[in-house]
């Protein structure tokens, strides 16, 4: 198939330019000025819209979380009995028929990396899933890509703390004790697993030990004192590959985050600054923190911030000073390098999968949206309603 | 006495962007008209050209009830609280009534929640919160109802009644009888205090705030699915209330019955997406179909539900999927101050009326939309060059 007529915004070289792109087996094989269909191969005429990889949520429940339903279709936290659970995988949850998926469509997002929500400490394992497309199997582009952790106020037990049997801590220094206990015996069971040494199957510290093989951490941490929590950790336990996700407090250490090494998923701003907890949720936070020097992704966040809204959030995150081309790029190719898919999505590059917006309008205006969207080569509806 | 020259002007009561000059005097608007001089001492301001409508109403918010300490939003002892008034827990220079001005918004219509079938009274503020001796407009507007899943929850959950939406008509249908013959009672008691005749009353706080709905207090209902809202406006008819559907958002569903009961509908917050079941048909294409179908509403952002710094992105919203944008305007000013009884007051730019008015610095309607002044009561309460100094 050809996609002709588009101008092409990358995410890589090209900003702006006439392209056509061939699409064939669901990867981009060709992106030049002018391809010449070969006999019978169907051509899609962009007609100069501007074309964009399609959008990447970092921190999506979608399909998990899903639409409508407070009790029955919420599988996002697992609560009610232990908080250390990283071997639950969002994979095994996750409900194609959630509407939250056209939501996400209609906003522009082709992949969502979701998984557990942060009611848990260790909630389990995200999955990149695409949000659309005609078979399962093709939806899923890595089953297990990062475990989340989550230090946070909603990990934390709504109703003080729990000493006895400290399942459900009510305290920062409870939260961190238990996931230090986690990745204390994660820690031990990868060493005997490494010396090929027998022992117990325990599926908690199997799934977690894949964090020292290089399986990405996502600390889910808003205030600045978790945050170097999750850091301290991370060096204790010499994690190879974290990320700050949401982070809105790292604007309150920007100096102490950078050395750190770790990635960044910044929180989508969007509600902005309501209270003292609400404090560094800025519009201006993604500017500030790129003018800093600091990279980041940023975190789009279905159904919390609905998918359908994901350009609209790019438009505030812009209002606030950040670069048009960068706002993108913080939901394209910074989003597919924090979680290790740079060589699958983020770019519109020969050889990556065919994930394409083709816009009606801007992507940078409340107005803008999908008018034609490819995933893995396949044309999706991205239209919001379908009756 | 202050003077916008060179208006591009929306004044939401017939004038369509045409330039006009407004002058205002004593906190109202005096004259509407092209080329006014300035009268001596007079404070002028030129609009260059820019837009200017009337300042933006939010029907139905929450700003100012929750505090550093805890939202104050809803009572969830007994679904039946009349007696308690916002106007006694409102934080007035709360930082989202300041981002509200900033936004352009200078009504906003604030008050108790949904867990409780009667919440309290809903209060009127003006945003200017520099001068709060001014921003008080109506100390108890209406009267908070609800039905659906928020009552059910917060009491049905607990084995108590209302679990079931029958449950809450039944519940607000014996609260109406009982305050009715309370209301008799009195009115009979009053009769007789004026002819000097003899008499004593038992009050009773609840029944005696709640009374008032007789005497003409708005009674804002919120219902989302289609059941509740002709359940509300069953009941509202039988009782001759004058009532308000607060979120109307299955009423794309039962477009024939809200245009034939005319009924005052406030629609929204429908930017986000569906956290509940009764939630299920909310869609960004509803403000417009009413619309089209000749549907008289006004729309909310039921701030925090969506932050009111966004009352105009969802506007935008509403805009991309179908309403006109004249309609996206209304919905905020001139059918906004129907919707909560006080068009006499605000909603337009016409001589007599509050002189609450917005030069935009860009089109509310566009992605940059922005505010450059705001004024209320005649005065400038927010320049936007000055903030960003």
């Amino acid at each position: 198939m050809i996609l002709k007529n588009c101008t092409l915004f990358d995410m890589a070289a090209i900003e702006g330019e006439q392209r056509d792109l061939r699409i064939e087996n669901g990867k981009i094989t060709l992106v030049a000025p002018s391809i010449e269909p070969a006999a019978g191969e169907e051509v899609i005429d962009a007609a100069g819209r501007i074309v964009t990889p399609g959008f990447i949520d970092t921190t999506s429940c979608v399909g998990i979380q899903n639409q409508m339903y407070r009790f029955d279709g919420n599988d996002a936290n697992e609560v009610g009995g232990n908080t250390i659970m990283p071997h639950l995988r969002g994979l095994d949850a996750i409900n194609t028929q959630d509407t939250g998926f056209r939501q996400c469509r209609a906003g522009g997002i082709t992949t969502a990396i979701t998984g557990p929500g942060t009611a848990l400490i260790m909630g389990g394992t995200c999955c990149a899933f695409k949000t659309g497309g005609s078979t399962w199997n093709g939806r899923v582009l890595q089953e297990e890509v990062a475990l989340r952790v989550c230090l946070s106020n909603d990990a934390r037990h709504p109703s003080g703390p729990v000493y006895t049997t400290m399942q459900v801590p009510g305290t920062r220094m409870g939260t961190v004790a238990l996931a230090r206990d986690a990745f204390m015996k994660a820690k031990e069971y990868h060493r005997v697993q490494k010396a090929g040494g027998k022992q117990a199957m325990d599926m908690k510290s199997a799934s977690l030990a894949r964090a020292f093989d290089g399986m990405l951490v996502k600390f889910a941490v808003t205030e600045k004192q978790d945050i170097q929590a999750a850091i301290r950790m991370a060096k204790e336990f010499e994690l190879p590959n974290y990320a700050i996700e949401i982070g809105y407090g790292v604007s309150e250490m920007v100096e102490e985050f950078k050395v750190s090494g770790a990635k960044l998923l910044l929180g989508n701003p969007y509600g902005g600054v309501k209270d003292r907890k609400t404090r560094n949720r800025r519009y201006e936070q993604a500017n500030e923190l790129a003018a800093e020097g600091i990279d980041f992704a940023l975190a789009l966040g279905h159904p919390g911030n609905n998918g359908s809204l994901a350009n609209v959030n790019l438009c505030w995150v812009h209002k606030g000073g950040l670069a048009t081309l960068e706002c993108l790029k913080s939901v394209t190719v910074y989003a597919a390098e924090a979680m290790g898919l740079q060589d699958r999505i983020g770019t519109l590059e020969a050889g990556k999968d065919a994930d394409i917006v083709v816009w009606d309008g801007n992507p940078m205006d409340y107005y803008g949206k999908p008018e034609i969207m490819l995933i893995n080569g396949e044309q999706v509806s991205a239209e919001l309603y379908v009756d | 006495m202050l003077l916008v020259k060179n208006c591009d002007l929306m004044n939401m009561a017939g004038i369509e962007n045409e330039q006009y000059d407004v002058l205002m005097d004593g906190g109202k608007f005096v004259k509407v008209a092209k080329n006014i001089e300035a009268p001596e001492g007079c404070q002028v301001i030129d609009a260059a050209g820019r837009l200017v409508t009337p300042g933006l109403i939010e029907t139905h918010c929450h700003l100012g009830m929750a505090s550093e300490s805890g939202s104050n939003t809803n009572e969830r002892g007994n679904p039946n609280l009349p007696a308690l008034r916002a106007i006694d827990a409102l934080e007035f220079d709360a930082l989202p009534i300041r981002q509200a001005l900033q936004t352009g918004v200078t009504t906003i219509c604030t008050g108790p929640g949904s867990a409780n079938i009667i919440g309290g009274t809903f209060a009127a503020l003006k945003t200017c919160w520099q001068n709060p001796e001014e921003q008080v407009m109506v100390e108890e507007l209406a009267m908070k109802m609800a039905f659906g899943e928020n009552p059910k929850l917060n009491y049905g959950r607990k084995g108590k009644t209302p679990a079931t939406r029958m449950g809450c008509a039944a519940t607000l249908r014996e609260i109406l009888f009982k305050t009715k013959s309370y209301h008799e009672k009195w009115l009979a008691h009053q009769e007789k205090l004026a002819k000097g005749e003899a008499s004593t009353f038992s009050y009773d706080a609840p029944m005696h705030s709640l009374m008032r709905v007789f005497e003409g207090m708005i009674c804002k209902i919120h219902c989302h699915e289609a059941a509740d809202i002709l359940a509300a406006i069953r009941i509202a008819k039988e009782f001759n209330l004058n009532y308000s559907i607060e979120h109307t958002t299955e009423g794309a569903l039962i477009l024939d019955e809200l245009k034939a009961e005319g009924g005052k509908y406030i629609v929204g917050p429908t930017m986000g997406g569906a956290s509940k079941a009764e939630l299920r048909f909310k869609r960004y294409d509803t403000q417009g179909k009413m619309e089209k179908a000749g549907i008289r509403f006004a729309i909310t952002t039921d701030s925090g539900v969506i932050p009111i710094e966004h009352i105009l992105t969802q506007l935008c919203v509403l805009v991309k999927y179908g309403l006109s944008k004249k309609g996206a305007l209304k919905g905020v000013t001139c059918d906004a101050a129907w919707a909560v009884g006080l068009d006499d007051r605000i909603g337009t730019i016409e001589e007599g009326k509050d002189a609450d008015l917005v030069i935009w610095d860009v089109h509310p309607l566009e992605t940059d939309g922005k505010a450059g002044v705001v004024v209320i009561g005649g005065k400038v309460r927010y320049e936007a060059e000055k903030e960003e100094a």
